[in-house]
């Protein structure tokens, strides 16, 4: 029983002050250390096989290339005039995100632990600005959270997580729930009220209230809608935007700047009132 | 007099292998062996010390290694503390009733603690988690999991006698040490 104190001691520890304990710290750092330096001999192992790999088949493949570069040859003026137009596209891409939102680019060099868990840990901590709780995305939505970060490294609490939690909108009804993980595929809508509108093909997304996420920034799509015969809620089933397993960067948000994602709707506010209400209550 | 030196130099040969394992296990392996479970390589350290050390040293060694997971997973350092101590309980009592030397023993007691891995945890966070209980069982994860680990164990005890000759810890009894 003796045994068992310290680990409930510390659970309840835990629980309080919902930070993670300072006695962590200095095992934190070293796993971070540990996990940088694996990434680092991965990257240096692949490039070396990779070079190998192509020195074995140089000379069959120089054949091939010699009559392919020809045609090549022939493309490549049609190719740098859309290579000049992705340039100008891409460094007005650069822009707007500099202009609108700060954002971080990290590498994934973990995963959890255990299966049944969503998370990461990516190559930036605090040393390089990142905070608990700023928001992590890609270009097609959102990610997670952060959930621990150290100095050089974070861990990411992904929105699949049976932990995690976001505050979301449907976007066309604009009914409000909580994304809630379920498992590395899905996730559930809660919350949501058994008159809200919501159907299969819905797009899912931030609601901006929790104070992680910028509003509107795509979370997932319904892919299942039940109502059971009693109770006041409905139970939604989310396929998320992202997939958690082929995660490989992602962006942390260091500054949102207040950005709403969302298109601002056209029309009067009559319209666009009749357009947003849901269709019924209880 | 006890040798503090041998002692502490075979504690920090183990605790080093189980962090450069447990590390591997959350970077290397997915990296190269995509959404395979990995196998739970903490867990061969855990038995080995509570099968073949003092009941204390195996309990200090269960707290030590929970530190080294809270920070590569989101389960709580709390949590990880009670699986690792049932887990301990589990060896001992495991050990009490029936006991053989050798690499497929302890290979089958690793096999054990991680199938049980999955059963304990549901349990503990149905009774100590008050976040919503939405946890599903991956069977495949669980069976494969069990099964490299209970492998990997093979190799991982030839290098763990290997550390404890080094350090000049004595070697494991025939009959283990009394509980």
């Amino acid at each position: 029983m003796t045994a068992l104190f310290i680990p409930f001691l510390l659970f309840n520890m835990e629980r309080k002050s919902g930070e993670a304990l300072w006695i962590l710290r200095p095992f934190s750092f070293t796993t971070g250390l540990f996990l940088t330096g694996y990434n680092s001999f991965s990257t240096g192992v692949k490039g070396t096989t990779s070079l190998y790999l192509n020195l074995v088949g140089i000379s069959k493949k120089n054949r091939t290339l010699t009559t392919e570069n020809a045609k090549l040859k022939a493309k490549l003026i049609e190719m740098t005039e859309l290579t000049l137009e992705n340039e100008r596209l891409r460094n007005l891409l650069k822009f707007k995100q500099k202009s609108e939102m700060k954002l971080m680019a990290g590498k994934v060099i973990g995963k959890d632990l255990v299966p049944e868990h969503n998370t990461v840990t990516i190559n930036i901590g605090t040393r390089h600005g990142i905070k608990k709780n700023m928001a992590v995305i890609t270009a097609a939505g959102a990610v997670g959270y952060v959930l621990s970060p150290e100095v050089f490294t974070s861990q990411i609490i992904l929105l699949t997580d049976p932990y995690a939690a976001i505050d979301a909108l449907v976007q066309r009804s604009r009914a409000r729930g909580i994304v809630e993980g379920h498992n590395s595929d899905k996730a559930n809508l809660n919350y949501l009220k058994r008159g809200d509108d919501a159907v299969i093909g819905d797009l899912v997304i931030t609601s901006g209230l929790d104070n992680i996420f910028p509003k509107g920034f795509p979370v997932g799509v319904i892919s299942n809608v039940k109502k059971s015969r009693f109770g006041t809620t409905q139970d939604i089933e989310l396929s998320p935007v992202i997939n958690p397993n082929n995660l490989e960067e992602v962006f942390v948000i260091l500054d949102a700047k207040l950005r709403d994602f969302e298109p601002q709707p056209v029309g009067s506010p009559e319209e666009i009132k009749n357009k947003t209400s849901p269709k019924g209550d209880l | 007099m006890r040798d503090y030196r041998g002692a502490f130099k075979n504690y920090f040969l183990f605790y080093l292998s189980a962090i450069a394992l447990t590390c591997f296990q959350v970077s290397l392996w997915p990296k190269y062996a995509g959404n395979i479970p990995a196998p739970h390589f903490w867990i061969p350290v855990l038995t080995y010390w509570n099968l073949y050390r003092s009941p204390k040293e195996g309990l200090i060694m269960s707290y030590l290694l929970s530190l080294l997971l809270a920070p590569l997973t989101v389960i709580p350092l709390g949590m990880i503390m009670f699986i690792n101590t049932i887990f301990v309980i589990v060896v001992l009592a495991f050990k009490n009733r029936f006991y053989q030397p050798g690499p497929i023993y302890f290979s089958m007691s690793v096999g054990l603690i991680t199938f049980l891995f999955v059963p304990v945890r549901y349990m503990i966070s149905f009774v100590l988690d008050n976040a919503h209980f939405t946890l599903q069982i991956h069977f495949f994860d669980w069976i494969f999991t069990t099964l490299l680990t209970t492998l990997a164990a093979l190799p991982l005890y030839t290098i763990f006698m290997f550390f404890d000759a080094l350090t000049q810890k004595e070697l494991p009894t025939e009959s283990g040490r009394p509980i």
